[in-house]
C-alpha cells in the first residue's frame, strides 16, 4: 500500500471530521512522521512485576491501528507452558475514529499446540487470538496477563515487532525487589528511563514516544540486534526446584552444569564401545574422528524439549538405549565417549543460525538455542553432534563465526568458534567445453569443493540415490539449456571437508548460432546473476557473514573456422565486498576463459551501499558478456 | 452390548473428512472364502525381512512398508459405533529412511485411541516404546495426535506399531489408502458389517485387487458380512511439480452409508442420490438453512441493501459482489458448510471460511432479486470428483452461479485480487454440482471454466547514439491480472517495479503508469533506459530483443513424469518489439522465424522478426489451450517449452553500414 495515499487519506479525514480527535484511538491523533507504517502501536504498556527468583506477573496493553494487511499485529500470539500461565485475554475493536465497534468474546480465542516442526514433542502452547475488520484502519487493543511460575530468564522487550511499524507511546515498567539486583541493556534507542523506590521495591520506568517504523533493509545482522531492544536478565533465577545465578557467564554456565550433573557419563557399554574403537589408534585426533564417526552412523536427532528439559539433557544410558537424542543429549553423549577415550571435552552454547547475535561479555542472557562440543587443545576442535554427516571438526556457517559459552565445572567461559574466511570455502573448477559448429557442445567439469561448498553434496551423495543426485543437478542448472548427464560422480574426502565434484554434459545448444556467427557465455557453470535492489538511502550497517570463493578455468575448444568478432573485456576489480579477475582470449583454435571471483564477509557502514551495488553489479555485468565468434572469411 | 438400545444414532463427522475419489463403484456380494488369519503376526517377524538389505522392486527405496493391514469393525450396539484396528510394519533400508521412525497418529475429540504399541526389531533385539515416551498433543480443542518415535532404529531395522481407533463417525469411515510415497509390499483391510448398515464402497486404484472377498459371519447377536480387500507390490509414489494433488493417485477405497435399518424396522437412508444429497445440504443447519434463514444474515442484508441500491441487475450484482469480496478476511479454509451459528457472525467478524463468504454473497443477490445458485465442488488440491455416486466427502467448497440477463457468472468473493465471474484458480477443477432440489436422478452439472488469460506485452525500443529507451506497455486479463493486481496490492510503486523488471539487466525506470480502471484488465506503461541491454563493440550491436521478458530457466528439468502437467488455468502470452534501426546501421544477422505446435494442437509458440523500412518487429507468442497435459505428452511439452528458452537467447545483430 502507498504510504502517500494514507497521508492523503487522514489529511482529508482531519479536514472533514474536526471534531472527532477526542477519541483516543482515532487516527485524527497521530503524528505525522508515524503514518509510512503499516501499523502504528498507538499505546503499548508492560507491567512486569517480579515476585522472587522463581514468580512474577507480566500485564501487558496493545493497541494497534492496522492500515494493511502486511502486519500481523491484529493477530495476538501469547506462548505459555507449564511455567507460564495465561489468566486473561481479552480484545476490543475500534474504528477509524476511534469509535468502540465491538468487544472480542472469549469464543473467539484458540488454543493451539506450539510443537516445532524438528520435535516429536514439546509442551509449549499458545493462546491465539486473530481480528479483523473490513475497512482500514482500524485499531485492535488486546490486554493479557500471565503468571509465571518458574524462571530462567526474563522476557525482553522489542517495541518494534517488525519493519514497517512505529510506536506513538510506550511504557515498560519492571518492579522487582531491591535485593533482586535486577540487570538491564538498552540497545538500538534512547527512551527516557526513571528508576525509583517503592517500600521493599525498586521500579524502573522506560517511556517511548514517537518512534517511527524501522525501514526493510537486507543484508544486515541479525534483526535481534538492530531492533530497539529492552533486555532485562536476573541475577537469581528458580525453575523446576533448580535455583541459579545468571549474573554473569560464569555463573550461568555453572548453572548449567550444576543441573547436567550425571549427564555425560560413560556407562559400561560406552567403554566397551570406545576401547573396541580406538584400541589401536594413537593420536586423539584419530579417536576423535572414529568416535564421531560412530556416534554419526548409530544416532540420530530427536528433540522432545518438557519443562526444565529444554536445558537438561538425557542421559547416556537413554541415548545408547534409544540411539537417538537432540543436540544437548547427543553432545553429552559424545562427551560420555570421548571421556572414555581420556579426552576432555566442555559442551558448548551456541546460537545457531546463519546470522549470529552479539554476545556482551558483560551483559550475561539467555541468548541460546543449540549445543555443540568443544575439545580443547593446541588447535581445538568443535564437534556438531546432530550432523549425520560432517566431518569432524566441520561445524558449519550456522556455528562459525561466533561466541559459544563453554559449561565447565568451574563455571562457564566464552569462546570463539572458527572464523572461516573466504580460503575455507572453495570452489575450483577444470571445466572443458568441445563445440561444434551448429551450437551443440559437450562440457566436461572437474571440480573439487571445500567447507561450505561442499556440504549440500556430502549431504546428496549421503541420502539420495544416483538418479535423484542427477535430478537435482539438472534443477541446479536450470540456467542452461537442455543437456543431458553422461557422466556424474562425487567423491567425497574422509575427514576433511572436501570433495570432488566431477560430471559429463552434453548440450542440445549450449551456443546461439545466427548465420555465420556464434555467441556463447563462456562462464558455463558459474555465473552470478546476483545483485542487490537499489537503495536510496540506508541506515544499517552492510553485513554478510559468509564467505567463499569460486575459480573457473574454461577451455573452449572452438569449431573450426571461426575467430573472435568480440570476446568479453577482462576485468579485475578490488574491493572490500571482495574481488573479481577475470581474463579471455583465444589461442589457436581454444577460447581460454579464467575467472576467480572472491566474495568477503563484511561489516560496513551504511554509506557504502553505493559500492556495494556497484561491485556485484560489475560481476553480473561481466559474467554475463557473451563471446562473438565469425565465421573466418580469409581463405 | 447394549441390548436395550431402542435406536441407532448416525454420525457424521462434517469436519473431519479426509479426501475421497473414485472411479469404480461396486456393491453386491461377491467370492465367499475360508477365514483368513491375520497377515501379520505382532512381535514375529520372518528371517528374510530382518536379513533384507535392499527391496528388490525399487532398489532405491529408503524404507519399505512390509505390511499395513487395518480391520474396521462396525457395530451400532457398542460404545463406539465404529473401531479401527490398525498395524504396520516397516523396514528402514537407508540412513534417510531412518526418519520414517517418527510417527503422528491424529484423532478427533470425539474418538479414542487405545492399544498403542510399537517396537524396534533388530536381529536378536527388541526394543519397546515405553508408554512415557508417546506423547499425546491436543493440537486445538476438536483435534488432537499421538506422536512418538521408534528408539534403536538402524539401517536394517524392523519397526511396527498398533493401535486401536474408536469413532462414533459411522456415515463416513476413514479412507484407507494402500498405497504410500514409499514402496507397500502388502496391504491390507478388511470391514465386518453388520447387515442392518449398507455402505457404499468407492475404490480408486490402477488395477483389480489381488484379493478381493467377503463371507457371511455373526456379530454378536447380529448377522453380518466381512470384506476383504489386499494389493500387493506398489510402488511409491512421489510428489512432482505441476500436480493437483497426490491424494488422487494413491490406491485407495472409501465407504460411505447408505442405509441403516433401525432395531424398530425403520430406515433411515443417507444420500441415496443426487437429488438425495443436494436436499440434504439444503436442509442442514450450517448448509442450505443459513441462506434460506434471513434471521441469520439481517446485518449484512441491511448493510448490502444500503450499499448497493443500483437499479441495473448487472451493475448491481457486481457492487453486491464488491461489497461481499472486500468485507471479508479469508481465513484460508475451504468449505462447503459455514463454521458460525449464523453468517451474520462471520460477517460482523470480518473473517470466515470459503462457505460463509460466499454463501453471504448467495444470499445477497438472492435478497437484492438476482437469480443465483450455489455451487459445490472440490478444490484442486482436495482431489478429482467422480460423478457415479453422490460421496459427500469428495466435496470441499462451494462458489455461486448468478444468471443475469440471459448469461452465466460463476462468483467466488474469497481473494480481492478475483473480479466478477472469475473463480480461484483453486476451484479450476474441471466440473461441479448444482445446489438446486430437483427431482432428476442424474443432477445438472456446471463446468468450472478459467477465464481467459493473457498477457501482450509490447516494447518500443530506440538504440543508437543517445541512451537506448523503451517504453514498454503490458496489458494483462484473466488470472495474468490476478496475479498482477495482487503484486501491485502489496507493494509499494518501487518494490514492484524492481520485481517486475528482475535481475538480468540494470535499467533506470523513468516513469511508471498504471491503468486498472476495467477490473477485468491490468494494465502498465514503463518508460526505461535499456543502457543495460544493449553491446557495443566498433563496428556492431548487439541486443537480446526480449529484454527483462527473456526467460531465465527452464520450466521442466525432469526426463520423464509420471503424473500429468496440470496448469490450472489456459492462457496465451504475446510480446511485440519495435525496433527503431539507428541512423548508419543496418541489419546483420537476424533470428530465424519459427512455428512449433504440439500433436493436438494444444499448445504452441511463434516467433517471426521481420523488417519494414528501419523497424524490426519481432512478434512472439507462446499457447497452452489446455490446462492438462498427460504424462505421454510431457516430452512435447517439455520440447515446446526448451525450444522456448533457446529462442529467447538469440540476439539481433546490427552493423555499421
Amino acid at each position: 500500500m502507498d504510504y502517500r495515499l494514507w497521508t492523503a487519506i487522514i489529511l482529508i479525514f482531519l479536514i472533514t471530521n474536526n471534531a472527532n480527535a477526542q477519541n483516543e484511538y482515532s487516527i485524527a491523533n497521530m503524528p505525522a512522521e508515524l503514518l509510512k507504517s503499516n501499523a502504528v502501536v498507538r499505546n503499548h504498556t508492560i507491567d512486569y512485576t517480579i515476585k522472587s527468583p522463581a514468580k512474577a506477573r507480566r500485564y501487558e496493553r496493545r493497541a494497534v491501528t492496522i492500515f494493511n494487511d502486511e502486519s500481523d499485529l491484529n493477530k495476538l500470539v501469547v506462548p505459555y507452558d507449564k511455567f507460564n500461565k495465561v489468566e486473561s485475554i481479552t480484545a476490543k475493536l475500534y474504528d477509524a475514529k476511534g469509535k468502540l465497534i465491538r468487544k472480542i468474546s472469549k469464543k473467539e480465542i484458540k488454543d493451539y499446540s506450539a510443537i516445532s516442526s524438528f520435535s516429536i514433542y514439546e509442551d509449549d502452547r499458545v493462546k491465539y487470538l486473530e481480528v479483523n475488520h473490513a475497512q482500514y484502519p482500524y485499531t485492535v487493543e488486546f490486554e493479557y496477563e500471565i503468571n509465571r511460575n518458574g524462571i530462567m530468564s526474563h522476557p525482553v522487550w522489542y517495541p518494534q515487532s517488525d519493519y514497517g511499524i512505529a510506536v506513538q507511546q510506550g511504557s515498560y515498567r519492571i518492579t522487582a525487589p531491591k535485593d533482586a539486583d535486577i540487570r538491564y541493556q538498552v540497545q538500538n534507542f534512547d527512551p527516557k528511563l526513571e528508576q525509583t523506590t517503592e517500600g521493599e521495591n525498586t521500579i524502573y520506568h522506560w517511556q517511548i514516544k514517537n518512534l517511527p517504523p524501522m525501514r526493510e533493509e537486507y543484508y544486515t545482522s541479525n534483526q535481534r540486534d538492530i531492533f530497539p531492544v529492552i533486555k532485562i536478565a536476573p541475577t537469581a533465577f528458580s525453575m523446576d526446584g533448580h535455583s541459579g545465578d545468571m549474573s554473569t557467564w560464569a555463573s550461568f554456565g555453572k548453572f548449567i552444569y550444576d543441573i547436567n550433573k550425571g549427564r555425560g557419563i560413560p556407562s559400561e557399554k560406552t567403554h566397551q564401545i570406545v576401547q573396541s574403537l580406538t584400541k589401536d589408534l594413537t593420536t586423539d585426533e584419530e579417536k576423535i574422528a572414529a568416535l564421531y564417526n560412530y556416534l554419526q552412523k548409530n544416532n540420530r536427532y530427536v528433540s522432545v524439549q518438557l519443562g526444565i528439559g529444554g536445558w537438561q539433557s538425557f542421559d547416556t544410558e537413554y541415548v545408547e538405549k534409544n540411539k537417538y537424542g537432540d543436540c544437548k543429549a547427543l553432545s553429552y553423549y559424545m562427551k560420555a565417549m570421548l571421556d572414555a577415550a581420556d579426552i576432555e571435552t566442555y559442551p558448548a552454547l551456541i546460537y545457531n543460525k546463519n546470522k549470529p547475535l552479539k554476545i556482551d561479555e558483560n551483559f550475561a542472557v539467555n541468548a541460546f538455542n543449540h549445543m555443540i562440543l568443544y575439545v580443547p587443545g593446541d588447535e581445538p576442535t568443535w564437534l556438531e553432534c546432530t550432523s549425520t554427516f560432517n566431518t569432524p571438526g566441520y561445524i558449519g556457517y550456522s556455528n562459525e563465526n561466533r561466541k559459544a559459552l563453554l559449561i565447565t565445572p568451574e563455571g562457564g567461559r566464552l569462546a570463539d568458534t572458527p572464523y572461516t574466511t573466504s580460503e575455507n570455502n572453495v570452489g575450483d573448477a577444470k571445466i572443458n567445453v568441445k563445440l561444434r559448429d551448429d551450437g551443440a557442445a559437450t562440457i566436461q567439469v572437474r571440480s573439487t569443493k571445500t567447507g561450505a561448498l561442499q556440504r549440500e553434496l556430502r549431504y546428496n551423495k549421503n541420502t539420495l540415490s544416483e538418479e535423484k543426485q542427477k535430478e537435482e543437478l539438472q534443477e541446479a542448472l536450470e540456467e542452461l539449456p537442455r543437456f543431458t548427464i553422461d557422466s556424474y560422480e562425487i567423491k567425497l574426502a574422509d575427514n576433511k571437508p572436501k570433495c570432488e565434484f566431477n560430471y559429463d554434459l552434453s548440450v542440445r545448444k549450449l551456443a546461439t548460432v545466427q548465420g555465420s556467427r556464434i555467441f556463447i557465455n563462456p562462464n558455463v557453470i558459474h555465473q552470478s546473476r546476483f545483485v542487490p535492489d537499489r537503495e536510496e538511502k540506508r541506515e544499517q550497517n552492510i553485513v554478510r557473514y559468509n564467505a567463499y570463493t569460486q575459480k573457473d578455468q574454461v577451455i573452449i575448444d572452438l569449431p573450426a573456422g571461426y575467430i573472435a568478432e568480440s570476446l568479453p573485456e577482462s576485468t579485475d576489480i578490488q574491493s572490500d565486498f571482495g574481488s573479481y579477475k577475470m581474463t579471455c582470449e583465444i589461442s589457436a583454435n581454444q577460447l581460454i576463459y579464467n575467472r576467480v571471483y572472491e566474495v568477503n564477509a563484511y561489516n560496513l557502514p551504511p554509506d557504502r551501499y553505493q559500492d556495494m551495488f556497484d561491485f556485484f553489479n560489475q560481476v553480473k555485468k561481466s559474467d554475463k558478456a557473451k563471446a562473438v565468434l565469425v565465421k573466418d572469411k580469409k581463405p | 452390548m447394549n441390548s436395550t438400545q431402542h435406536s441407532f444414532t448416525m454420525q457424521l463427522p462434517f469436519t473431519n473428512q479426509r479426501s475421497t475419489l473414485m472411479t469404480l463403484l461396486f456393491l453386491g456380494l461377491f467370492i465367499t472364502s475360508n477365514a483368513q488369519p491375520v497377515p501379520m503376526k505382532w512381535g514375529k517377524v520372518p528371517a528374510e525381512d530382518l536379513n533384507m538389505t535392499t527391496y528388490e522392486a525399487d532398489p532405491d527405496a529408503d524404507a519399505v512398508v512390509l505390511g499395513a493391514y487395518e480391520m474396521v469393525y462396525v457395530n451400532m450396539r457398542q460404545e463406539y459405533a465404529v473401531s479401527y484396528e490398525v498395524h504396520i510394519r516397516m523396514k528402514i533400508l537407508t540412513q534417510e529412511g531412518v526418519d520414517r521412525a517418527d510417527i503422528t497418529i491424529p484423532y478427533g475429540k470425539k474418538e479414542r485411541l487405545t492399544g498403542l504399541q510399537a517396537q524396534t526389531i533388530n536381529q536378536g533385539e527388541t526394543t519397546k516404546v515405553s508408554k512415557k515416551d508417546v506423547f499425546d498433543e491436543e493440537v486445538t480443542k476438536t483435534y488432537s495426535r499421538k506422536r512418538f518415535t521408534f528408539p534403536n532404529v538402524q539401517v536394517g531395522s524392523v519397526i511396527e506399531y498398533r493401535y486401536t481407533l474408536e469413532s462414533p463417525y459411522a456415515g463416513i469411515l476413514d479412507t484407507w489408502y494402500f498405497q504410500d510415497d514409499i514402496p507397500v509390499r502388502r496391504s491390507e483391510c478388511r470391514f465386518s458389517v453388520p447387515l442392518y448398515i449398507e455402505y457404499v464402497m468407492i475404490t480408486n486404484t490402477d488395477r483389480p485387487f489381488d484379493i478381493k472377498e467377503d463371507k457371511r459371519i455373526s456379530i454378536g447377536n447380529d448377522e453380518g458380512r466381512i470384506y476383504r480387500f489386499v494389493m500387493e507390490d506398489m510402488q511409491g509414489l512421489e510428489e512432482e511439480t505441476y500436480i493437483t494433488t497426490m491424494t488422487d493417485y494413491l490406491n485407495n477405497i472409501q465407504l460411505q452409508a447408505a442405509k441403516l435399518t433401525q432395531p424398530n424396522g425403520i430406515i433411515n437412508r443417507y444420500w441415496k442420490d443426487w437429488p438425495d444429497l443436494i436436499d440434504t445440504w439444503w436442509d442442514a443447519d450450517s448448509g442450505g438453512k443459513q441462506v434460506k434463514n434471513k434471521g441469520n444474515n439481517k446485518k449484512i442484508l441491511q448493510d448490502v441493501e444500503l450499499a448497493t441500491s443500483i437499479k441495473d441487475d448487472k451493475e448491481r450484482a457486481v457492487a453486491i459482489y464488491n461489497f461481499i469480496k472486500n468485507n471479508y478476511t479469508w481465513n484460508e479454509r475451504f468449505s462447503d458448510y459455514a463454521q458460525e451459528k449464523k453468517l451474520n457472525i462471520a460477517y460482523e467478524k470480518s473473517a470466515g471460511n470459503s462457505a460463509e463468504i460466499n454463501l453471504s454473497l448467495l444470499a445477497s443477490l438472492l435478497d437484492s432479486g438476482i437469480e443465483a445458485h450455489p455451487v459445490r465442488i472440490s478444490t484442486r488440491s482436495h482431489g478429482r470428483i467422480q460423478k457415479l455416486y453422490p460421496i459427500v466427502a469428495q466435496f470441499n467448497h462451494v462458489v455461486i452461479l448468478a444468471r443475469i440477463d440471459g448469461k452465466e457468472y460463476l462468483l467466488d468473493a474469497i481473494d480481492k485480487d478475483l473480479t466478477f465471474g472469475m473463480l480461484h484458480p483453486q476451484s479450476l477443477n474441471l466440473q461441479g454440482l448444482l445446489l438446486e432440489r430437483t427431482k432428476q436422478k442424474i443432477p445438472t452439472w456446471i463446468d468450472l471454466i478459467p477465464n481467459k488469460s493473457t498477457e501482450i506485452v509490447n516494447i518500443n525500443l530506440q538504440v543508437g547514439e543517445d541512451e537506448p529507451l523503451a517504453e514498454l506497455t503490458g496489458v494483462y486479463t484473466g488470472y495474468s491480472a490476478w496475479g498482477k493486481r495482487y503484486q501491485r496490492r502489496t507493494n509499494d510503486e518501487e518494490d514492484y517495479i524492481e520485481e517486475r523488471l528482475g535481475d538480468l539487466y540494470d535499467f533506470e525506470v523513468e516513469s511508471v503508469e498504471f491503468n486498472t480502471k476495467k477490473p477485468e484488465r491490468f494494465a502498465e506503461v514503463v518508460k526505461l533506459k535499456v543502457e543495460d541491454a544493449v553491446t557495443t563493440s566498433a563496428d556492431n550491436i548487439y541486443i537480446n530483443p526480449f529484454l527483462m521478458e527473456q526467460t531465465e530457466e527452464r520450466i521442466f528439468t525432469l526426463e520423464k513424469r509420471a503424473y500429468p502437467v496440470d496448469i490450472a488455468a489456459p492462457y496465451m502470452d504475446k510480446y511485440i518489439l519495435n525496433l527503431t534501426i539507428p541512423e548508419g546501421y543496418e541489419v546483420a544477422e537476424l533470428p530465424e522465424n519459427i512455428k512449433m505446435t504440439l500433436p493436438d494442437g494444444s499448445g504452441s509458440y511463434f516467433y517471426m522478426i521481420e523488417q519494414k523500412n528501419n523497424i524490426l518487429q519481432l512478434r512472439s507468442e507462446e499457447t497452452l489451450k489446455k490446462p492438462i497435459f498427460f504424462p505421454e505428452e510431457y516430452e512435447a511439452l517439455k520440447e515446446l517449452f526448451d525450444l522456448i528458452f533457446e529462442k529467447e537467447a538469440e540476439q539481433i545483430i546490427l552493423k555499421k553500414k
